[in-house]
């Protein structure tokens, strides 16, 4: 019920034209808000009623059973702790909220997600709309001063509503409010206060330490300087960026040297790209962040340090600086001067929580440095009463502050991840890492799934084509339980083809804006790690219900084709249908019963048909100037109890392979065209976009250096001169070349057509074809889910909902998506290197490899076998490098031995310990030998395959996505 | 829905944002609480209050609040028409305009533009139906609205305070006549959009009724709907203009007690 106070909420805004506007928004304040008290007499008790009657956590500060009411600063700094299950009971006002959301996002979703669970007894309280509860501001109040007394007002009104039963601890971390409180007669405590109290000190680590402490330290007496040029004011930013005095960039701190930094310009005509050296000049950016950047003078410029360093974890925090900084800028190898900046302020942190362990301290020590995972983070110092307990483990870490006086940034302990080394622990690091969400299906998104026994109803068979009696079959990788695509193919009366692609229909049980739909949304892709699976949807679904089993009747999404014998589309179809594969095979049983001459059944009769049409369809493709890329995949064969790698096998490709992937192709391109027709402005599409010619140079050069001329201007032309770039002698070089190749690419994204104006811009540079999307496995990728319901929708098999034809939801969706599948393939080669490096553990061995690249203080070996690339430091033994560099020709020359790119090299290999944190696979020359600086070889020799072969195969299905695909 | 694809490319930020959570950012236009942002819930109307013949020269006049929404409307007539009216029945013009101040950015030229002689042909046409017009041949009765504070849509305003001010002007009328919005947003049916609302790019359907009569006058909806929401939407508007005449009945009964001094 809306009561009669209605208030007028007036201010000004100034648009970008520079006009003014008088906005005007209505308030309505009502009287029907519930206090979501179980102990309340006047409001109505249902079951958003969350605060319990009795309430007792032990806490010896207010003994009796008490409600807690937070203020903003406490969420958005402390909702770590807030997050743990000691905290219930908790009323979380409204205008708290909403101030958080506006601060920060991610922070909001947190909070979110601890309210959205029933038991934690968090209960919003709705006081901007309550009548009893509105404040107005005064005049010559600040907004923040307004809000702090809102809250405060709060807190009185529950302690009149409830007649003083239970007490309202306020807990705020700004004093000047709790100070006013007090003096209100409020129960107010900070957080520190009030956890202390509970005798956890596990607690007190996860607390933020704010800035005020450290400027009580230096109170104390130890002296320190100050570090850091200060930040500009916001508001002088925005002034600078506007006159042009200040550039906005994203900043990419380098790999290799940690004084070293990118600033990645937005709307500069004058700069791309600017680079940073220096302590003061980075001035406490961290990896990520939004910066402003001023450009320094031309004689100021630096010059980049472009060795490969290795890091070193001896200096020792606060001490070192200066020195440092004047030692390392010194010219480089190159004296080529870049454009250089300083960093002048942080528009907007990226920070997030980062992985790593503890650095050893002394003992008792009551801070300690944190060194993250993460190379491109700095170190990060951190309270914690318990060091000693997490010395062998991996913990994870969240950046609180970075202050002028402190040479690291500040943070807080959140969680230990497990022991360090520990495979479990390492897999646990790389998707954390990798940002990838792997906690279990919450409740309400299971609650979405279908009931078992699931059952096929009248009406689905009404609105569906009924292809039971097709010969559909499906071919994938061995142990595959997510089957997302079948196929056939028969004959037609007319003596044409039809063959049709039959994808799970995933959609049918994932309806939109469903949690589970959200869900899916947000994870965007399943993640294959090497032993591991992490599913975009649960595995009801993915493994069940949605995937094409063999003798199995499951709905699908069909597109057939009448098509001529040589291949010729006479005209497509798209409809839902319910299928009943005939077969689930592997790649290697469909290839042998394609083969078999003795096998004339439907299926093998239907294989042949499809290879004969998916062999014209890829010859055309080619000739179009498809590109055929190489990008090492391995396959680790896994012991099936600790899913230890036992060996390693490089992926074998099957002429089903590519009638899978060519049937694929014609579907995706054809559902493309189908969308875009449909829905011009909102189709959701893939692009794979030309890239610049310069890209390509590295891999010229290469060539050049065997005598081969690369052209690139077109990808016909690149296609063409990779297919003659071969050495009869060096069967490898070709496909070294196409691995180069595949690294000159850009990455080939999701966008929305409504917002790219030119057709031309659709293309998709690797396949060739104008206009392509994802449409075939909707198990295992959300952008597919998104275009079958466009083409559900398009073609009246679906209903529709509003953010269907909403292209900034759908642009939005597409970043997201973008984002999670480039982190899951860092994810996925994280893993391979994870289990590479277990691999090698205990083995010390010499391996065959190519000279993959040539830098000025390393080598980059390839060791085909394992797809493994390493870098050969060229030092000796004291440390000193050797070689001397010829930048033109790309060689290395050590005691005139001259070592030239795609050289075939033998290496040994190990493993190098002495990096706790970051294990890596070390190398040494063996062959060619090179008198003080190779090593002998080793006389027992190279496991072999055999040995393991009666091991199950764990499948790692398209581990890494070809960049042609 | 929206083509303004040259102003999208100004912001290349929006294109390249890799923030994982954007689209849930910005705000709800209804709370997870399930309020809406001036404190309403989705089936609740804005504040309602008229007050009667507030222009004595007219025939019948009203002055109409709703939400933010503040306009005058007036009746002249009927009265003898120019020889080209109609012999059978009475012609109804409208003349529709607003002050140059009623919206938030001023403007200079505020009638003859293409929006408000829309309206105008629509609420023409509307009463032309509602009223009686046999009553009253050969003859022609004007209206007159003036939007003094505009909040979003002035169509179903104009449309209720017209119909306060026949019945204020004793003319008589088939029914009341009820206009009101609906728009769908987040799954939910919204009635009676102000005009934060209003701007969002969602579904918006305009349904006139009279209720009593359960006659659909008029129905605009300039969005695609698919028809599986548009029922609900529909009902959502029923009930809406079910509340509404409520309002407005109760506002004409209270007039009534007041001159008869009861």
């Amino acid at each position: 019920m809306i009561d009669d106070t209605r208030r007028l909420n007036s201010f000004l805004r100034k648009t970008r034209r520079g006009h003014v506007l008088k906005i005007t928004h209505e308030l309505y304040l009502r009287t029907d808000i519930p206090c979501g008290s179980n102990a309340c007499q006047q409001c109505t008790i249902d079951e958003s009623t969350l605060l319990d009657k009795h309430m007792n956590n032990g806490n010896s500060l207010v003994s009796t059973g008490h409600y807690l009411l937070v203020d903003t600063n406490v969420v958005l700094q402390q909702v770590d702790l807030l997050e743990d299950p000691l905290f219930t009971n908790v009323i979380v006002p409204q205008i708290v909220l909403d101030e958080v959301r506006h601060k920060s996002l991610a922070i909001y979703k947190r909070i979110r997600s601890v309210i959205s669970i029933p038991e934690r007894k968090f209960f919003v309280f709705i006081n901007e709309f309550n009548k009893n509860t509105f404040v107005l501001r005064k005049p010559g109040e600040s907004p923040n001063d307004r809000n702090d007394r809102a809250i405060r007002k709060i807190s009185q009104f529950y302690n009149e509503h409830l007649k003083q039963q239970i007490p309202i601890v306020l807990l705020t971390d700004d004093i000047a409010n709790r100070d006013l409180a007090r003096q209100e007669g409020l129960l107010a405590f900070s957080l520190k206060e009030y956890v202390t109290t509970f005798n956890r000190p596990e607690l007190l680590d996860r607390l933020v330490l704010k800035e005020e402490s450290f400027d009580l330290e230096k109170d104390i007496g130890k002296r320190k300087e100050i570090i850091f040029p200060e930040h500009v004011p916001l508001s002088e930013v925005q002034r600078g960026i506007k006159s042009g005095r200040y550039l906005q960039g994203t900043f990419q701190a380098s790999r290799e040297n940690y004084l070293e930094a990118n600033v990645f310009v937005q709307d500069s005509e004058k700069y791309n790209q600017l680079f940073v050296q220096g302590y003061r000049n980075l001035n406490r950016a961290v990896h990520d962040d939004i910066v402003a950047v001023e450009v320094l003078q031309e004689q100021e410029w630096a010059t980049p340090f472009s060795l490969v360093i290795d890091d070193k974890d001896d200096d020792q925090g606060d001490l070192v600086i200066e020195q440092e900084e004047t030692g390392l800028v010194v010219p480089g190898v190159s004296s080529k001067k870049t454009a250089s900046c300083r960093i002048v302020a942080i528009i907007k942190r990226n920070w997030r929580q980062y992985c790593g362990i503890l650095q050893e301290s002394l003992p008792g020590a009551k801070f300690h440095l944190f060194l993250p995972h993460e190379r491109r983070i700095p170190k990060i110092r951190i309270e914690s009463r318990q060091a000693e307990e997490l010395k062998n483990s991996r913990v994870m870490v969240q950046i609180d502050h970075w202050p002028r006086l402190s040479r690291y940034p500040q943070g807080h302990f959140i969680k230990t991840l497990g022991k360090l080394g520990d495979k479990e622990t390492e897999n646990e690091v790389i998707l954390a890492e990798n940002d990838i969400l792997h906690h279990e299906f919450p409740e309400a998104v299971l609650d979405c799934l279908p009931k078992l026994p699931w059952t096929i109803t009248a009406e689905d068979l009404a609105t569906r084509v009924d292809l039971r009696e097709f010969c559909i079959v499906s071919i994938d990788p061995p142990g595959c339980t997510d089957i997302d695509d079948a196929l056939h193919c028969r004959t037609l009366e007319n003596g044409n083809y039809e063959c049709g692609v039959h994808i799970a229909d995933v959609t049918h049980f994932v309806r939109p804006n469903t949690a589970l739909d959200l869900e899916a949304r947000e994870r965007g892709t399943t993640v294959y790690l090497t032993d591991r699976r992490i599913d975009m949807l649960p595995v009801l679904l993915s493994g069940n219900l949605c995937s094409l089993r063999g003798g199995e009747e499951r709905f699908a999404f069909s597109v057939r084709w009448e098509m001529t014998p040589d291949a010729k589309i006479v005209q497509t179809q798209f409809h839902k249908s319910i299928i009943k594969s005939k077969s689930a095979m592997t790649y290697e049983q469909a290839q042998t019963i394609k083969d078999d001459s003795g096998i004339n059944d439907e299926i093998a009769q239907s294989l042949r048909r499809l290879h004969s049409i998916a062999a014209q369809l890829r010859k055309r493709r080619m000739d179009k100037g498809a590109l055929v890329l190489e990008s090492s995949e391995v396959r680790f064969q896994l012991d099936t109890e600790t899913h230890d790698p036992l060996s390693v096998m490089n992926k074998e490709l099957r002429e089903t392979n590519w009638l899978v992937e060519e049937f694929m192709l014609l579907a995706n391109i054809s559902v493309a065209e189908k969308i875009y027709e449909l829905f011009p402005d909102c189709a959701c599409l893939r692009k794979h976009p030309a890239p610049p010619i310069s890209n390509f140079d590295p891999l010229v050069k290469a060539a050049d250096t065997k005598g081969f001329q690369i052209k690139a201007n077109t990808g016909k032309e690149l296609a063409d001169s990779l297919d003659q770039a071969i050495l009869s002698a060096h069967p490898y070089f070709n496909t070294m070349l196409r691995m180069l190749a595949t690294r000159c690419m850009m990455q080939a994204v999701y966008f929305c057509s409504g917002f790219e104006s030119d057709m031309k811009n659709f293309e998709h540079y690797g396949l060739a074809t104008p206009i392509y999307t994802h449409f075939t496995s909707p198990i295992r990728r959300y952008s597919d889910v998104l275009v079958h319901r466009l083409l559900a929708a398009g073609i009246n098999a679906d209903a529709t909902f509003p953010d269907l034809l909403n292209k900034r939801v759908l642009q939005q969706i597409c970043n997201n998506l973008n984002y999670r599948h480039r982190m899951a393939q860092y994810a996925a080669r994280a893993s391979v290197d994870l289990h590479t490096h277990l691999f090698f553990k205990n083995m010390h061995t010499d391996e065959d490899g190519y000279v993959f690249g040539v830098r000025k203080n390393a080598l980059q070996i390839l060791l085909p076998r394992y797809g493994l690339e390493t870098t050969l430091f060229l030092r000796d033994k004291e440390g000193k490098s050797v070689g001397e560099f010829n930048e033109e020709e790309a060689t290395q020359t050590i005691n005139n031995m001259t070592i030239h790119m795609f050289d075939p090299v033998t290496v040994q290999i190990s493993v190098d310990t002495n990096n706790v944190q970051r294990q890596r696979i070390q190398i040494h020359l063996v062959k060619p030998f090179i008198d003080g600086f190779s090593v002998s070889p080793i006389i027992k020799n190279k496991t072999t395959l055999e040995d393991i072969d009666d091991t199950i195969t764990t499948p790692v299905k398209r581990l890494k996505v070809k960049s042609s695909k | 829905m929206d083509t303004s694809s040259p102003t999208q490319k100004k912001k290349p930020n929006e294109l390249t944002s890799t923030l994982t959570t954007d689209y849930i950012s910005g705000f709800d236009l209804i709370s997870i609480e399930g309020y809406r942002q001036d404190g309403r819930k989705p089936d609740e109307l804005r504040h309602f209050r008229v007050s009667f013949n507030v222009v004595s020269d007219a025939d019948g006049s009203c002055y109409m609040e709703h939400g933010n929404c503040k306009l005058l409307a007036t009746i002249y007539g009927p009265y003898e028409g120019e020889s080209r009216s109609n012999q059978e029945q009475a012609v109804i013009t409208c003349d529709f305009s607003m002050t140059s101040y009623c919206v938030s950015e001023r403007r200079l030229r505020t009638f003859g533009d293409m929006k408000s002689q829309k309206l105008q042909m629509a609420i023409q046409r509307v009463f032309q139906q509602a009223v009686n017009t046999e009553t009253y041949p050969k003859s022609q009765i004007d209206i007159h609205l003036k939007i003094l504070q505009s909040d979003g849509n002035d169509y179903c305003p104009c449309v209720n305070a017209t119909t306060l001010a026949f019945i204020n002007a004793g003319i008589p009328m088939k029914d009341f006549v009820c206009s009101s919005t609906v728009g769908y947003i987040q799954n939910k049916c919204i009635i009676d959009l102000n005009q934060q609302e209003e701007q969002q790019k969602s579904p918006q359907l305009t349904l006139t009724l009279m209720p009593q009569r359960n006659d659909i006058v008029a129905l605009t909806c300039e969005s695609r709907v698919h028809h599986d929401i548009y029922n609900d939407m529909l009902d959502a508007a029923t009930s809406a203009n079910l509340q509404l005449f409520h309002l407005m009945k109760q506002a004409v009964i209270n007039q009534l007690k007041t001159a008869l001094h009861v």
